[in-house]
């Protein structure tokens, strides 16, 4: 409990620290008068205009105070407003964050089906053909970086095989599942792909470690079955570095993402974010950010909590650290 | 990307096959190897070297210009590009424009993160909570979030902070991958100090007084080097990739392109010339595996063994 | 396309461009080269009632080449409903306000679903009336008097009548860009605030306003202003629901639900994204044979930045119809009879090198900018960049436009022989290496340009350092003379007459590096100047036109621009979508499409074969 304490601690000081930082780095070099309405708003706007944008949003006080106008009304539910697109943030973000939330959870989703059934299998069989041909793949695809994949996929499917469309449309799976799956399948595989290698080589060293560990062999001698040894004492064990990674992966995904968004016009987080940087819409970029950074430490702090679902060791292991 | 650090396990099996898997990796490091010394060595004598051409110079066909004119042959082993140029050429000045970036970061990444996890892992305490918040932060934004917000404010912050003002793109690109890889670096280097600090000579040391400092330059440090360098070289492998991935979305160094513009530049043209991207994707994959190859047997060689980079 | 930064919410009301859009090159462009799409419409007066002949005199050859899909020809049974998805290449508007969108073409072509024009443009280049029933200006062309159709109703209910349209125009003419172009529109006190000024613009009925002209604002000096008219088609003509602009005021997102009386109304709006229409049931105009208009029940208009990625989505059925200025792609579609391809190929931009003529150093000496012309191979650079297609430009006059001229004095093949004694002429009287810098935007295209120009430029011994430039930096900075703007690739100058382009060559729009200039190449010619008076003013139509002619032999002695090449732009299909460039307007003369801007298309007619 007291670790838990202390993780939920260090994630608020991150959470805040990492806000407030992104909030001061863009506002960077807006110090003209009537900034930084005016630099968001950009060349043409009348001074008048920009200060009563600054005063409506509160732009114009020190960093503290707009951090607190903001951050209040990020917890009431209020992301703020895209002044330069005229809607609210929550409006901007609702079309776009299903398709990062798709993307994200089919990669992570075929990257552990492929990988966990492919890394047990290779440390069972260790040093056999199968498990040699797994770690030259995955050493592959570890080097395939989504850009380098992507072009390739699109040239075999989409232009000499004609299976997928080019762009990948939104559609929901609750609208038309068939159609769906047909638009997501290909940004996914690029996605998964180098995502399972990752996994798969993680899984695979843990695995060969467990596997040589007392407790196993002891199993094996009292008599459990070799899958059961394998499939649940063995891979419960090894689970560690897999989860860790997972929960950095999740972050990397809007990320990620955005080159897969470049390549088939999908319009999700990723560009989003692109365009909102690059065009100083402040309030997007902040609340998307601050987004980003809750999900990654809520995602490590739930990994946090199944370490110790799966080994009470880790509990004490952890405290003291 | 985090890294822990575990002792590799003890080979067990038979002698049979412990030989066995020595080999492929060994076919693998001595590829990476050869690769990335034939790499290097072009891009570096570019200038000097008869068969590599400027990187400016057109190749015409019947005394034209052509879009993707020639195909890949020997005239110009990797076709030419749509504005004519020979692709060979300009992989290969890509490839010093990002090598030099990649090293670049990893040196400020490496340097600053490594003092980070000295510091951390030494005297615990105080510098390990403030440098575990540090690093925690870096790794709370995805990297390419992190990444996109340093460089497209990086115009800004030069126009506030003139003593950097002179800052050209391919630092700028190379401080923010360099700022990018301090967190992991710090990690594995801090996990490190750790376990160095309570081995025999260390402890030796101190119990005979000497100085903290003396401590970590003398005893710490050099054990710190098969690490480093292992860390560093499938690090560079992951910038390279990053830096590419830049390019591509439009952030990157005007002249030379490298890879990824490259790539940017003609991907939609693959069913026309697929040498012009196909060429570059094949000089990013081989040089990221490479290093990847290289920092697998280092880290074997070490026994160092890093978890999700 | 250019984009002007300037947003709005609220009454932030910045600097549309009448629909003289500025388009930036950015936005994910990839085309040819870059890009500053500006286009004010403007032709002669000649509307409806009062035939006034000046107007004769409009471009000579016209016809912009619509090869539309063959079925159309024998006018088969046009079959309403059915949805389309139409991408376009950026997205650079905002709030939907006509004041305060910053529009390109794209924009227009969907402002135009739910907002009408009160005048447009036929396919005989004359101006006629649209949601107004007539435009009629005095004897001397100092006062326009503008009779609005009666039984118009907005979307929302509300009428259509002069005073909505007097609240558009006074609206839209508080945006910066709007304002420096109609200069000459005399302005008086409001009534509310004497301090402020606002159009004099008199309501004589119910339906009826006159628009008053004065020099430079002063409504004392009358000025003749025969092309005025013309502005009415763009931007300023887009009249939106008073009502709804009053509620943008308090609440700016509902600017993203525009509320107009056009044929579509607005569904939904995700920025940079999506925007869904779907058909007004109750729209104003019917076709020749009484059917309601529009035919088809929904459009959805995405953004496709990439024009590949379009190409390749229309090829796989994922859009219906596109515009595209990427002469790489259109080249594609040439001998492609799957898909329809209608052609815009006058009166159009020219894709040219912009240069800060106020920037201290080479850049303020003619011989350098023409010797840095004289290096580019135009027929190459349109071979790598443009597939071949387009036509090497001789001045920033289009084929079709007042003005153009085969030749017009400027040297437009390679030179390197000349272009170097310029330069060493140059170094006599600036001894020193010459060293510029020239931006971009981050396209694919732009970067392909900037490699070859610094190849070119080194041939000269030039040397040239070449820099991205945020495509939301890109027209500011060229507004505001930034430091480092130097050399742009841009694409500008689409329009019918010279009047159009008067603000962005006068003097008076001129301001040294710091202050906002309309004049991106700081000129500062007389000649130039007193041929665009008499471009605006001068009653004589014969006039006019050697005025434009003159400008246009002064910008090619003085290499204030550097052209490439002219833009084409083309609305390309799928063969079952028909009715491009056939929307006829309610006085019976087609509508043209890419009036204003290249690539534009109207909506109102388009249909679908079904079944």
């Amino acid at each position: 409990m007291r670790y838990l304490l202390q993780r939920l601690l260090q994630f608020a000081i991150v959470f805040f620290l990492v806000t407030f930082g992104v909030m001061v780095f863009m506002r960077i070099g807006m110090n003209k008068p009537g900034d930084p309405a005016l630099t968001m708003l950009g060349g043409t706007v009348r001074l008048d205009q920009a200060e009563a944008v600054n005063a409506r949003y509160h732009l114009n006080g020190n960093v503290f105070g707009q951090y607190w106008f903001w951050l209040e009304k990020m917890f009431r539910g209020d992301f703020g407003v895209s002044v330069q697109q005229n809607t609210t943030v929550a409006k901007y973000l609702s079309g776009r964050v299903l398709v990062t939330i798709f993307l994200g959870f089919y990669a992570v989703l075929w990257a552990l089906i492929i990988a966990i059934p492919t890394a047990v299998y290779q440390a069972y069989k260790r040093d056999s053909r199968f498990d040699r041909g797994g770690n030259f793949l995955s050493f592959l695809f570890v080097s395939l970086p989504a850009l380098v994949l992507a072009p390739f996929i699109i040239f075999l499917f989409v232009v000499k095989l004609g299976w997928f469309p080019r762009t990948g449309e939104k559609v929901m799976p609750w609208d038309d599942l068939g159609a769906h799956f047909r638009n997501f399948f290909l940004p996914v595989v690029v996605l998964t792909l180098p995502l399972a290698a990752i996994f798969a080589r993680l899984l695979r060293g843990d695995m060969i470690q467990t596997l040589q560990s007392d407790f196993i062999t002891l199993a094996s001698a009292k008599g459990v079955p070799p899958g059961r040894v394998l499939w649940t004492h063995a891979l419960r064990n090894s689970l560690f570095s897999l989860l860790t990674s997972v929960g950095v992966q999740l972050g990397g995904i809007v990320g990620g993402a955005l080159v897969v968004e470049q390549y088939f016009n999908m319009k999700g987080m990723g560009s989003l974010l692109l365009t909102s940087i690059l065009s100083k819409d402040l309030f997007v970029v902040q609340s998307v950010t601050a987004i980003v950074v809750a999900v990654v430490c809520v995602a490590n702090l739930v990994i946090d909590l199944l370490y110790a679902v799966i080994d009470p060791r880790i509990r004490h292991a952890r405290a003291l650290t | 990307m985090t890294a822990t650090l575990t002792p590799t396990p003890t080979p067990t099996g038979t002698v049979v096959y412990a030989k066995a898997r020595r080999k492929v990796p060994q076919l693998g490091w001595m590829f990476g190897a050869a690769w990335l010394t034939v790499l290097g060595i072009c891009a570096f004598a570019a200038n000097y070297l008869p068969f590599i051409r400027s990187y400016d110079a057109k190749i015409q066909v019947n005394g034209r210009a052509k879009k993707y004119g020639l195909g890949p042959g020997w005239t110009a082993w990797f076709g030419t590009d749509n504005s004519s140029h020979d692709v060979f050429a300009r992989c290969i000045y890509g490839a010093r424009q990002t090598l030099i970036i990649g090293i670049g970061a990893t040196i400020i990444g490496l340097t600053v993160g490594g003092l980070l996890g000295v510091l951390a892992g030494y005297y615990r305490g105080w510098a390990d909570r403030v440098v575990s918040i540090v690093v925690d932060c870096l790794l709370a934004l995805p990297p390419l979030l992190l990444a996109l917000l340093l460089i497209q404010r990086s115009d800004q912050i030069k126009e506030s902070i003139t003593a950097i003002a002179w800052l050209t793109r391919s630092e700028e690109i190379m401080i923010t991958l360099g700022i990018l890889s301090i967190a992991p670096f710090a990690r594995i280097v801090r996990a490190q100090t750790l376990a160095l600090r309570e081995r025999d000579f260390v402890l030796a040391a101190r119990s005979v007084g000497a100085k903290p400092r003396r401590v970590i330059w003398r005893e710490i440090m050099p054990n710190l080097v098969p690490a480093m360098v292992t860390v560093a070289v499938t690090g560079l492998g992951i910038l390279i990739a990053a830096e590419g991935t830049l390019a591509f979305l439009g952030l990157g160094v005007e002249r030379p392109q490298t890879w990824g513009k490259m790539i940017d530049a003609s991907r939609d043209d693959l069913g026309k010339a697929w040498w012009a991207a196909i060429f570059p994707c094949l000089f990013l994959f081989l040089t990221v595996l490479s290093f990847n190859f290289i920092g697998d047997r280092l880290a074997r060689k070490f026994d160092i063994r890093e978890a999700a980079v | 396309m250019v984009r002007l930064r300037q947003r709005s919410s609220k009454r932030i009301i910045m600097a549309a461009v009448l629909s003289l859009g500025l388009i930036a090159a950015s936005c994910g462009k990839k085309d040819d080269g870059n890009t500053t799409n500006v286009t004010t419409g403007g032709t002669e007066a000649t509307l409806v009632p009062s035939g006034d002949t000046t107007g004769a005199t409009v471009a000579a050859e016209t016809t912009v080449a619509a090869d539309t899909s063959p079925s159309t020809t024998p006018a088969p049974a046009v079959t309403p409903g059915g949805e389309i998805t139409v991408s376009g290449e950026a997205e650079v508007t905002n709030p939907w306000t006509p004041a305060a969108m910053q529009c390109d073409s794209y924009c227009q072509e969907r402002a135009r679903s739910f907002f009408d024009p009160i005048a447009a443009i036929g396919d005989d280049n004359k101006v006629h009336p649209y949601l107004a029933e007539s435009i009629t200006p005095n004897a001397d062309s100092t006062e326009w008097t503008i009779k609005v159709r009666s039984g118009i109703s907005f979307t929302d209910d509300t009428p259509v009548n002069a005073d909505a349209v007097i609240t558009n125009i006074q609206r839209s003419g508080l945006g910066l860009l709007l304002a420096a172009q109609l200069v000459d529109l005399a302005k008086v006190p409001t009534a509310a605030d004497p301090a402020k000024n606002e159009f004099k613009i008199e309501k004589v009925d119910d339906m009826t306003l006159t628009i008053f002209t004065g020099k430079d604002g002063d409504p004392a000096q009358p000025l003749p202003w025969p092309g005025f008219d013309f502005y009415l088609t763009g931007q300023l003509g887009l009249i939106a629901s008073p009502a709804w602009l009053t509620a943008v005021d308090t609440d700016p997102t509902k600017a993203t639900a525009p509320i107009g009386s056009g044929p579509f109304i607005v569904q939904s709006y995700a920025p940079r994204d999506s925007l869904v229409v779907a058909k007004n049931p109750n729209y104003w105009q019917k076709d020749a044979n009484g059917v309601q208009l529009p035919y088809l029940d929904k459009i959805t208009f995405k953004v496709i930045e990439d024009s590949t990625t379009a190409e390749g989505a229309l090829r796989s059925g994922d859009i219906d119809v596109f515009a595209d200025s990427n002469a790489a792609v259109i080249a594609d579609f040439v001998d492609d009879t799957d898909f329809s391809m209608a052609k815009q190929e006058q009166f159009g931009e020219t894709n040219y090198l912009l240069i800060d003529g106020a920037k201290p150093g080479p850049y303020q000496d003619a011989r350098v900018r023409c010797a840095l012309s004289m290096a580019v191979d135009r027929q190459e650079l349109i071979d790598l960049t443009g597939g071949g297609l387009l036509k090497p430009a001789n001045s920033v006059f289009s084929p079709g436009q007042e003005g153009y001229l085969e030749d017009n004095g400027f040297k437009i093949d390679q030179d390197i022989v000349g272009a170097k004694a310029l330069i060493a002429d140059y170094q006599r009287d600036n001894p020193g290496p010459v060293a510029i810098t020239y931006g971009h935007t981050a396209d694919r295209t732009g970067d392909q340009v900037a490699d070859l120009l610094k190849g070119y430029w080194s041939q000269i011994g030039v040397d040239t350092t070449v820099e991205t430039i945020p495509q939301d930096q890109f027209i500011t900075n060229a507004l505001f003379g930034a430091p480092n703007f130097f050399i742009y690739g841009w694409r500008q100058h689409a329009g019918f007459k010279v009047d159009e382009q008067n603000f962005w060559w006068n003097s008076k729009s001129y301001a040294p590096d710091g202050g906002l200039s309309l004049n991106f190449d700081r000129i500062q010619d007389p000649i130039v100047d007193s041929s665009l008076a008499t471009a605006r003013s001068d009653p004589d139509p014969a006039a006019r036109q050697a005025a434009a002619e003159a400008i246009n032999k002064e910008m090619a002695k003085q290499c204030y621009q550097i052209p490439l090449s002219y833009a084409l732009w083309a609305v390309l299909s799928t063969p079952k979508l028909h009715g491009i460039g056939e929307t006829t307007m309610p006085d019976g003369t087609q509508a043209r499409d890419g009036a204003g801007f290249g690539g534009q298309f109207w909506v109102n007619a388009l249909w679908l074969d079904q079944g």
